[in-house]
């Protein structure tokens, strides 16, 4: 991880976890509500899974080279 | 003997730990891959009518932000904030513990109306519990991590042991992600 301000690192991940909080909610009512969803749920829980593995499991790093 | 000329560039040994790690949540993701389709292979976009929706997203919530209190344990002990660390690997387990009651009460009330036995039963067991066995060995290394954080083991430059369990336990968090909607939610 690059030694960059811990602040602003600390409010990255609230952001990224207030946009996973965002689609999760929209998935909810979109599976309680729409029926044949599995489009709308792929094109949701998709990008979810994608904002993990960018910014909280760091993928970068293995082509960056951070240590 | 002449000196052999080297021709592979020389990785760091944190650059092959992570590489190995990502080798290994890669063949997760085979496992869960697998359980997923077979989901859609036998029961189609099928959900029985008694699932409980606000306890899947309800424990979908806790473990979304567990994600959140492992990522600031990490920036923690990347920056030598111990005291933050230790606090959020904490607040990552405790969060951990309530997402496995709730999977405890879900398989309570699934038992009762969609047992193993039947087609979705038998999707829904062997999905969370091949999930839940995960959530639990990542709450075993997070103590551990937990522990030898109270005893100094990781620094600023050597925290190694705290970012892989971390990374693992974010890989357990993305499977949920798809498997929540997988289970609960598609029609």
């Amino acid at each position: 991880m690059a030694r960059s301000d811990k602040k602003s690192l600390l409010r990255l991940g609230l952001w990224v976890f207030l946009a996973l909080m965002v689609l999760e909610i929209i998935e909810y009512v979109t599976g309680v509500t729409v029926r044949r969803n599995w489009p709308i749920l792929a094109a949701l829980a998709l990008p979810g899974a994608g904002l993990i593995i960018y910014y909280f499991m760091h993928i970068p790093q293995l082509w960056r080279g951070e240590e | 003997m002449a000196t052999a000329t080297r021709t592979h560039p020389v990785h760091s040994r944190l650059f092959l730990n992570r590489l190995g790690l990502w080798l290994f949540i890669a063949s997760e993701v085979f496992l869960f891959g697998a359980l997923l389709s077979a989901r859609y292979y036998l029961q189609g976009f099928y959900r029985p009518a008694e699932l409980n929706q606000l306890l899947g997203l309800a424990i979908s919530v806790v473990l979304v932000l567990s994600s959140l209190t492992a990522y600031r344990a990490e920036i923690a002990v990347a920056h030598g904030d111990q005291r933050r660390f230790r606090r959020n690997i904490l607040a990552t387990i405790f969060l951990g513990v309530v997402f496995l009651a709730g999977v405890v009460v879900e398989w309570r009330e699934g038992f009762h109306f969609f047992p193993p036995s039947t087609g979705y039963g038998t999707i829904f067991f062997t999905l969370t519990g091949a999930h839940a066995f995960h959530v639990l060995t990542g709450l075993i290394a997070l103590t551990i991590v937990y522990f030898l954080g109270r005893r100094g083991r990781f620094t600023t430059g050597s925290y190694w042991g705290a970012e892989g369990v971390v990374k693992y336990w974010h890989f357990v968090d993305v499977a949920w992600v798809l498997i929540y909607p997988t289970l609960y939610l598609v029609r």
